[in-house]
């Protein structure tokens, strides 16, 4: 036999074991996700609505909220759309049970809620039903919710039953309203209460369970208020169990509609369509400009007070259109119905969305220090600036005022019979200022790299911020390297930052500093140094930022 | 890697289908001694309806996983590594480079699938017995209503345990194998280097199972963290 071929056993019995294990997991998933909704028995429930818009399969039903079916089915049929409905709680569809479709906020999915409906608990639910009945007039419902619809009980559809419901009035009906003689035949469903102990003399803690109870026993046992039997401290809340009422609130919600028309008719009146659309326009571009600013192609150093300018133009139209329409002369109503305003105020709404997220994305921060050098025997103080233009890059600019002072080197090159003799000198202004700018990157939010300019001096750093999560910047060690020309070869300035109080909100800004200024000794000297100050986020400059 | 398919089967065998025995004896113990005391404790503060939720996680999360990648280790780990370390020491390695057969590809590869296949499935299959001898333990003779037990365990285990149970299974049974085959592919020398090859496997696997264990609740996304997420 080939010593790379397995036996037919070998496969035959890893085969097993594997379809085994996923078996397993299958089993698993299915028992700790409570049962899906696929894996439930399913009680059919068919609901005729003249309207299905938003309704799909799979679809949740629900009932005070509580998600007690799925959606099986939308079929169409001559006058109307039959749903099918598959309820998988234990729930039991009362005579004035009604079905609304609603929606999950402006834009979210639809979804049928019945109410009322009781919870039967461990109550057996009768055979399943299946049954048509002819479409129904339908009563307007209130403005959220879909007309009210024909619900009935099925069970394949092959005989009537005395679990009929029908529609009257918008409303449902069941047999037992339409005719109370032949309804008294319907036994109510009953309670399974054979082989169990009179428990009522029992406190609670000693009632005895049964061993085999369904999933439901056991929820009543744990959560006793969810036993719909249990209602002796319990306090009824009636939702809509008479028609009256139900009357009542369309009525209600008719008026409010004819109120509603009347006042977007006493709208169209007096605004000029021109002035407005030009007003929008200006906005529009305004918005559309300072958009762009904050692009990265953007011109940060553009003008800001510009923009601000046509902003405030902008914004004192917009100011006396509205108050025409205060004054009763404006049209709201015109607003509405024209569509080229309604795509500039889309337009608007876009680029105000834009600007605002661009904005928000930027950090700012204002950085303001100062620092001893005993070996130079002076103090630097500096002010920064560091933009995030997104939290893995930056800028820095700044001025410094710097005891090392200002240097200027000076090449003079001197020719005398015909030999030429190059000087290089070296001038040092005291008090000049010095200028910072730095484009740096930060890695994984811990790694900072940056190259340019600091403190007047060519340099390239890398930082390590080893702050917990979420503060990483509480504490840094930096170490840059730069160019001062004192002697051959680069200066080292190691820097350790803490800003121990980061997520303080008054200490917060807060920081010191401290390190050597150069691994190099100054004078004999070695060059520590050691400061502190204070670094905020400028919400001012942040925003001359985003206008040009 | 296909025609190698036979060697692969041949190893899941060895790995998973052998190794199922002792996984169902200590699954067994396990979760019976973790009904007994999840009981004990759960009892001084009237919470025995826990029981069954607690037992659940426990052993989706880390018990099954570790202590089948223990169970593992000893079993086939140990074993994988004696085999190749003999089959180095008299120079049968050499012999399959002279036949021109690639001897990672014919002694390892196929051990490396087998366990990253095989101990998830184990894994799952600790964590049903285990489980189910709680559920022994607590309603068999501590008198707890079997219906709460199972309530409980299916209310409080979520899918993404049994996702840490699989991960946690595939990692472990990929560090055991790599373990076993490199102490013994590296075994040099006489007999004795066999011996040393399965002591080092055996500790140098328990170890890395434990320290792996430890990096994946810290740092998965669906581990520690998700606590940052819920919280």
């Amino acid at each position: 036999m080939n010593p790379t071929e397995a036996s037919k056993a070998t496969t035959v019995r890893v085969g097993l074991f594997a379809l085994f294990g996923l078996a397993l997991v299958g089993a698993f998933t299915v028992f700790v996700n409570d049962k899906p909704y696929w894996w439930r028995k399913c009680e059919p429930v068919f609901i005729s609505v003249e309207d299905a818009t938003g309704l799909k399969t799979k679809s949740p039903i629900r009932s005070l909220g509580l998600q007690v079916g799925y959606l099986d089915s939308v079929e169409l049929t001559e006058t109307h759309v039959r749903i099918g409905v598959c309820i998988t709680a234990p729930i039991e569809i009362l005579p004035d049970t009604r079905a609304y479709i609603r929606g999950e906020g402006f834009l979210g999915d639809k979804f049928v809620e019945l109410k009322p409906v009781r919870y039967v608990g461990n109550v057996k639910v009768g055979p399943r039903n299946r049954h048509e009945v002819p479409p129904a007039p339908v009563t307007p419902a209130p403005a959220t919710t879909a007309p009210a619809t024909t619900m009935n009980s099925s069970d394949g559809g092959r005989r009537p039953s005395s679990n009929q419901k029908l529609v009257k009035n918008g409303l449902i009906q069941n047999e037992m309203l339409m005719n109370p003689v032949k309804a008294l035949e319907h036994k109510p469903v009953e309670i399974e209460k054979e082989n169990q102990p009179d428990t009522s003399e029992l406190d609670h803690d000693q009632q005895p369970y049964r061993v085999d109870s369904t999933f439901y026993q056991v929820l009543d046992f744990l959560v006793p208020s969810a036993n719909a039997e249990d209602t002796s401290n319990a306090k009824e809340v009636q939702v809509g169990t008479s028609n009256r009422d139900m009357d009542k609130l369309i009525e209600q919600s008719n008026k409010l509609m004819i109120e509603m028309t009347d006042l977007t008719r006493n709208l169209k009146e007096g605004l000029q369509p021109k002035e407005l659309r030009e007003t929008i326009q200006e906005l529009n571009k305004t918005l559309k400009s300072a958009g762009k600013a904050l692009s990265p192609e953007g011109g940060l150093n553009s003008t800001a007070r510009r923009a601000l300018e046509k902003l405030e133009k902008a914004f004192d139209a917009m100011q006396q259109q509205m108050e025409r329409i205060n004054r009763g002369e404006g049209s709201v109503g015109r607003l509405l119905n024209d569509p080229v305003y309604a795509d500039e105020a889309l337009k608007a709404m876009k680029n105000l969305n834009k600007l605002l997220n661009k904005a928000a994305d930027i950090q700012l921060f204002v950085r303001l220090g100062a620092e001893q050098l005993p070996a130079y025997d002076g103090g630097r103080g500096y002010f920064q600036v560091q933009i995030y233009p997104n939290p893995s890059r930056y800028y820095l600019i700044g001025i410094t005022v710097d005891p090392r002072g200002r240097r200027t080197v000076l090449n003079t090159t001197t020719t005398a019979d015909g030999k030429s003799t190059a000087v290089s000198s070296e001038q040092i202004e005291e008090g000049g200022l010095l200028l910072t700018g730095m484009l740096g990157k930060i890695f994984w939010n811990r790694l900072d790299f940056a190259a340019g300019a600091l403190h007047g001096d060519g340099a390239v750093s890398i930082g390590f911020h080893l702050g917990p999560n979420g503060a990483e910047k509480a504490l840094t060690i930096r170490n840059d390297i730069y160019i001062r020309g004192q002697g051959v070869g680069l200066n080292d300035r190691f820097t350790i930052l803490a800003q121990p109080f980061l997520n303080n909100e008054f200490l917060g800004s807060l920081f010191v500093n401290g390190g050597l200024e150069s691994f190099r000794k100054y004078n004999g000297k070695t060059s520590a140094f050691f400061g502190a100050g204070v670094t905020f986020s400028d919400d001012d400059i942040k925003l001359l930022f985003a206008f040009k | 890697m296909w025609k190698r398919r036979g060697l692969v089967l041949k190893q899941c065998e060895s790995i998973g289908v052998s190794s199922s025995g002792i996984i169902v004896i200590a699954a067994a113990f396990m979760g019976a001694v973790l009904g007994y005391q999840f009981y004990v404790a759960f009892r001084l503060f009237n919470a025995e309806a826990l029981l069954g939720g607690t037992v659940g996680v426990a052993l989706f999360r880390e018990l099954a996983p570790v202590m089948t990648g223990i169970m593992v280790t000893g079993r086939a780990g140990a074993a994988m590594a004696a085999e190749i370390g003999s089959m180095k020491i008299s120079e049968q390695v050499d012999a399959l480079d002279v036949m021109a057969v690639d001897p990672i590809e014919f002694l390892v590869t196929p051990r490396i699938i087998a366990g990253t296949l095989m101990v998830p499935i184990l894994s799952v299959f600790f964590t049903a017995i285990a489980s189910l001898a709680g559920a022994g333990v607590a309603c068999g003779v501590l008198g707890m209503n079997p219906a709460i037990y199972w309530t409980q365990y299916a209310k409080v285990v979520d899918a993404i345990d049994l996702v840490h149970c699989t991960t946690k299974g595939a990692a472990f049974g990929l560090t055991l194998t790599l373990i076993g085959c490199f102490n013994g592919y590296r075994a040099r020398g006489g007999a004795s280097a066999v011996g040393l090859a399965t002591r080092n496997t055996v500790v140098a696997s328990c170890l890395a199972i434990l320290l792996i264990d430890y990096i994946l609740t810290s740092f998965l996304p669906f581990g520690y963290l998700i606590l940052k997420v819920t919280s």
